[in-house]
């Protein structure tokens, strides 16, 4: 009897052993186990909220699991770092953002965009110029009128130096020919609630994070510095439509180990640009803020390279020196 | 905003018939009690840790949990304060001071008893002040700028002047040396790498709890071990686990004063239920009844402290509810909860969310009352945890230390921090340095420098702007009596002795 069971025992055991080759030898099925989702930032946080809807479309469509995986640190640094690092087998995933490509001019170590394989855009976060409602500037050209007049009395909140915020006020700045004081908060709530509280003229903090107060009525969005209008705001002019050269902002895309079976990273991209279909997931995108953009493979390489090189005119030309936020 | 609409608080009621509205709370608040109780895991990450799995659950019951969490954490950081002299978390550094002498004097179930009915009173005030004014104290805290931070947390660190026994001076330097730490990283202002020695994990500064669990966990534990009095356990009266009326009559003001200190700074962005915690417990210090026993292990001196951090997690919710701001860094976490769930933080909370906010009321009070009766319940419990023998209290002890702290960021960087914190902490107590100022010091430092920055560069350089604001004048009038005050309070009692 006791033979018997141990007998039994060893072959339950090693079913898995035999079920797993199985798996293997029927390689067309793809995924046909979890797949982990390495998010570089923590829970809640912005590039956070916007992957968990993803993921979890991509585990309807394909029926396994895509875990998500929190790996925040050192801005984003680290978590990069493991996603580049992972096995290029198909089943690691991670997301992406102009922080991984800006870590360079930041961190002693830093994640390189080109080591891993690229698989979609999903959004671009745009960047705006934001008043608070009671101010006096009712439209951007009432605030560079004011500003020219007056270099340097107009306050910036960004959220630290050389952070995106700041970034993006430096380059508005150079691009529209005036002079503000640039005020470095802690980060982007920090300095919203500055500009809330009226300490603070203007921001160029991007939509997602002023978004429910310009919807309160608490701020006023003057202008949006992406390519197109935001769909939520179609009366919101973008920076180029009133003259100023400026499309800024940050993106989120997911990408994968560097090696990874082309054949796999086209199916995850196939599905995410069913995903960013999805009328809930748009409305749910769309009403935190985000402008939904699917951009494939080729076309984020493009997105990617033109940051590359705004960065390097903002280091290069203008002389900032970045942190990462 | 509309301030006053009963639809607010009628429209949720409903909840209260829903079993599951119950169930997750009391879960909640157990888990957080649990959580906040173990050294090195902090509220934050007890959040943090279990909010994905609320994901698929309906926004009411997935917050009825989430905020039991939540109260659960920030009280069960008491338990281990006042048992074995390690806050759970960075708001019950001031618990330790007076809980862990109760604890030592046998009384550790009268310390926890005090604790949770603190912590129920100033949570429920919390809630009520939540419930009525959460409008009117949200645009109140807007007008606090960069120079009224500066006031509120040089009020903060002149507590550590009060809250060192024995030596004023030695406190100073331990105060100082966590200013020293503060400094490390990119500058708040500048952008500048500050003494990073070319590492990556030292770019965003030195995490202060890793710090705060080897300067209080491993440390204490490093002189447990080297004690001679090692094998002895000190006897645990289990008496008077709930207060009796009498305790109650006397730190009732002392609750409610804290409570609303409470509120207040956990309203603030960026404060939260560690800065409230010190602030009340200073206050005690100079204006309670019994403020020269404070230290010795009174009542109060655990009383204050709890009232004011569970106060906080109220007031903390008060911005992220109608303005989308967190408090703290818990809050946060929260926020980015609500987020997923889709509903949105903010102004229109209040009022596209009527049932949803009703809900989270609901959620709040039953939180509070489960806190109550977890900790009642379990006091006797967790005062007899302490009379387990200490070769396997320390080993486990040290094991939760080294998980809580890698536990934060999952970085292996985090353990040498605490390692070395650690044996600093040893270091310091044995020449009987106090550690709390270092912790505090590391906290309110880099808060305090951005902000002093911060005023003079919106200032364009005028140093008049900290006078010149009425409320910022204010907070430093009450620095200027607490550091001269006892001075000048001395030398006139001379003069009347001497005249008479």
């Amino acid at each position: 009897m006791k033979k018997l069971v141990l007998v039994a025992l060893v072959l339950v055991l090693a079913l898995p052993v035999f079920a797993s080759g199985a798996q293997e030898s029927a390689a067309e099925a793809y995924p046909s186990r979890n797949v982990r989702v390495i998010i570089p930032w923590t829970v809640g946080g912005m590039t956070d909220v916007l992957t968990r809807p993803v993921a979890s479309y991509l585990e309807k469509h394909f029926g396994v699991p895509f875990v998500v995986e929190n790996k925040p640190g050192g801005s984003g640094v680290v978590g990069s770092l493991e996603i580049e690092n992972s096995k290029n087998d198909g089943y690691v995933i991670g997301t992406t953002s102009m922080s991984t490509v800006s870590a360079k001019y930041v961190s002693p170590v830093y994640p390189d965009i080109h080591n891993v394989e690229l698989i979609s855009q999903v959004i671009t976060i745009p960047a705006t110029v934001t008043v608070n409602a009671d101010s006096k500037f009712k439209t951007l050209d009432d605030l560079l009128a004011y500003a020219k007049a007056n270099p340097g009395k107009v306050t910036n909140a960004n959220s630290g130096a050389g952070a995106s915020a700041h970034i993006y006020g430096v380059y508005f700045e150079s691009m529209a020919g005036i002079k503000v004081n640039h005020i470095p908060y802690a980060g982007y709530v920090e300095a919203v609630t500055a500009l809330l509280g009226g300490h603070v003229d203007m921001t160029n903090i991007p939509l997602p994070d002023v978004s429910a107060h310009i919807d309160s009525g608490d701020l006023r969005l003057l202008a949006i510095a992406s390519a197109e209008r935001h769909p939520s705001y179609p009366d919101v002019p973008t920076l180029r439509e009133l003259g100023i050269e400026a499309v800024m902002g940050n993106y989120s895309g997911f990408v994968a180990p560097k090696g990874t079976d082309p054949e796999k990273v086209r199916a995850i991209d196939e599905a995410i640009g069913l995903a960013m279909q999805d009328p809930a997931l748009r409305k749910f995108l769309i009403d935190a803020g985000y402008q939904p953009v699917y951009l494939n493979r080729t076309q984020f390489a493009e997105v990617i390279t033109d940051a590359e090189k705004q960065l390097d005119f903002l280091v290069n030309d203008l002389g900032i020196s970045f942190v990462d936020d | 905003m509309e301030l006053f609409s009963f639809d607010l608080y009628l429209s949720g009621l409903h909840f209260f018939t829903n079993p599951l509205m119950y169930v997750a709370s009391f879960f909640g608040v157990l888990v957080g009690v649990v959580f906040g109780a173990l050294p090195g895991l902090t509220a934050t990450m007890t959040i943090a840790v279990f909010i994905p799995f609320t994901f698929g659950l309906a926004p009411t019951i997935s917050f009825a949990f989430l905020l039991g969490l939540y109260s659960g954490a920030v009280y069960g950081g008491s338990i281990s304060a006042i048992l074995i002299n390690i806050p759970g978390t960075p708001s019950a550094i001031a618990t330790s001071l007076d809980g862990y002498p109760m604890s030592q004097q046998g009384r550790a179930g009268e310390a926890i008893g005090i604790s949770t009915i603190s912590s129920t009173i100033g949570g429920f005030l919390s809630v009520i002040v939540l419930m009525f004014a959460a409008p009117a104290i949200a645009s109140v805290a807007l007008k606090f700028s960069a120079e009224e931070y500066v006031g509120i947390t040089l009020i903060g660190l002149s507590v550590i002047a009060i809250i060192s026994p024995g030596s004023t001076v030695k406190g100073l330097i331990s105060g100082v040396f966590g200013l020293v730490i503060g400094i490390v990283g990119i500058d708040p202002i500048t952008g500048f790498p500050r003494f990073i020695m070319g590492r990556a994990e030292l770019l965003e500064g030195i995490d202060s709890i890793p710090v705060m669990i080897g300067m209080y966990g491993l440390s204490e534990m490093l002189v447990q071990i080297s004690d001679v009095q090692y094998s002895i356990v000190v006897k645990q009266k289990i008496s008077k686990l709930i207060p009796p009326l009498k305790d109650l009559k006397r730190i009732l003001g002392t609750v409610i004063r804290s409570s609303f200190i409470g509120v207040i700074i956990g309203a603030l962005p960026a404060a939260g239920g560690s800065i409230a915690s010190l602030v009340a417990y200073g206050q005690e210090k100079r204006f309670g009844k019994r403020r020269d026993e404070l230290g010795t292990g009174i009542i109060e001196g655990v009383a204050a402290p709890e009232a004011a951090n569970n106060a906080s997690t109220g007031g903390a919710l008060i911005p992220m509810l109608t303005l989308g701001i967190p408090g703290d860094a818990m809050t946060a976490v929260l926020m980015g909860g609500l987020i997923i769930q889709g509903l949105r933080p903010g102004p229109l909370l209040f009022q596209q969310q009527m049932p949803f906010v009703s809900s989270i009321f609901i959620s709040l009070l039953l939180s509070v009352v489960f806190m109550c009766i977890i900790g009642l319940v379990g006091a006797k419990y967790f005062a007899k945890l302490i009379g387990f023998p200490k070769k396997y209290l320390i080993p486990a002890i040290l094991v939760f230390c080294l998980v809580g702290s890698y536990a934060i960021s999952n970085s292996i960087f985090d353990i040498w921090v605490l390692i070395l914190s650690g044996i600093v902490g040893f270091v310091m107590r044995k020449l009987s340095f106090p550690i709390a100022p270092i912790v505090l010091g590391m906290i309110l430092g880099p808060l305090f420098e951005s902000n002093f920055r911060r005023s003079l560069m919106l200032s364009e350089g005028n140093w008049a702007t900290f006078v010149q604001r009425p409320i910022s004048l204010g907070f430093l009038i009450v620095v200027v009596l607490v550091l001269v005050g006892p001075m000048i309070l001395k030398r006139f009692n001379k003069v009347i002795i001497r005249g008479n």
